[in-house]
């Protein structure tokens, strides 16, 4: 359910950026999600219709790009893609790791009509 | 049409209060700490107990975060120590700005210790920042050993992990080892504690390392 204070705030990026840049129309929006977030990639499409009714940003598509979760093994000195939240190394299976990657959640950039 | 590069956190609005409430706790040397869990997982009961063993030493404060009702705080308010019902009116998680909002009715500089008993939940709580200095995840013996790896997001997100009820685990299948595995495998410098508020085993110990991360 926290999809909904979430996409809140997707709409007012939309709005408040689109504006920003004299949008009559903002018609697309790119998140960046990573794998390692808990949100539902489906509701948050959902809410966003309609969330953003009556804005500049309503009927605007969402592009969902998800990253893939990736760890530096200290151990092994690489980097490794993981396939959910563990974040062991899959060669020495140690766990002196960092996640590097996957924990990302911020719009990219919008499309607007002018 | 034209292409805006905008690149902006989509929780920026909930981290920047989130900071704010750290610089204001480190000014007045209090330590918030978030407990999270499932409904049931006893964080009341493990919250009651912290105040019972740290409360002649620290000056604690306590905000009970509910959907509704004051069952909670009630019970806090027995022991006679400041606390603060936080109704979230159906929203299944806290928010930075709620923490930011009711911040001022406690008197900070006579609070050492305000923990924040989060909404019952075991997904949504862990994805918001509430100015806390470090989170403990409740999991009980009944809930089922499988439920770090169902839920790994608030597991691998919290700084302690306690298996709560411990003294239940001779009447369940509780692997709690798995728990453990389960648990460093996707949060490697997590502490683990086995603790029943029951009969009070691992209290102690839970206790210290508590202390040892106060300010």
């Amino acid at each position: 359910m926290h999809e909904l204070s979430v996409t809140q705030s997707l709409v007012n990026i939309a709005v408040s950026e689109g504006e920003k840049a004299g949008a009559k129309k903002v018609t697309d929006l790119n998140l960046v999600m990573g794998k390692c977030t808990c949100l539902v990639p489906e509701i948050v499409q959902d809410y966003f219709a309609l969330m953003s009714e009556g804005t500049i940003a309503e009927a605007a598509n969402i592009h969902i790009e998800r990253i893939p979760g990736k760890i530096h093994c200290n151990n092994c000195n690489a980097d490794f893609v993981i396939p959910d939240f563990r974040v062991v190394c899959p060669k020495c299976k140690g766990r002196d790791t960092e996640l590097i990657e996957g924990k990302e959640f911020y719009v990219d950039f919008i499309e607007i009509e002018e | 049409m034209s292409k805006i590069r905008v690149v902006k956190q989509v929780l920026e609005w909930n981290d920047d209060v989130s900071e704010s409430i750290k610089s204001i706790t480190s000014e007045k040397g209090v330590t918030i700490i978030n407990v999270m869990g499932s409904p049931g997982a006893g964080k009341t009961s493990l919250i009651t107990r912290l105040i019972e063993r740290l409360g002649d030493k620290y000056k604690i404060g306590v905000i009970e975060g509910d959907i509704t009702d004051t069952i909670d705080a009630d019970k806090i308010d027995k022991l006679h120590i400041p606390v603060v019902q936080l109704q979230t009116q159906g929203a299944c998680h806290i928010e930075a700005m709620s923490i930011e909002h009711i911040l001022p009715m406690f008197d900070l500089d006579n609070i050492d210790i305000l923990i924040v008993e989060n909404i019952g939940n075991l997904v949504c709580p862990a994805e918001f920042n509430i100015g806390e200095d470090f989170r403990i995840s409740i999991l009980s013996v009944p809930e089922g050993d499988d439920k770090v790896a169902k839920y790994p997001l608030m597991f691998s997100t919290s700084d302690c992990v306690v298996m709560h009820k411990y003294d239940m685990k001779p009447y369940f299948e509780f692997d709690d080892v798995r728990v453990e595995n389960d648990t460093l495998d996707r949060n490697p410098k997590a502490k683990i504690f086995r603790v029943s508020s029951r009969t009070e085993d691992g209290l102690k110990e839970l206790c210290e390392w508590v202390e040892s991360k106060l300010k």
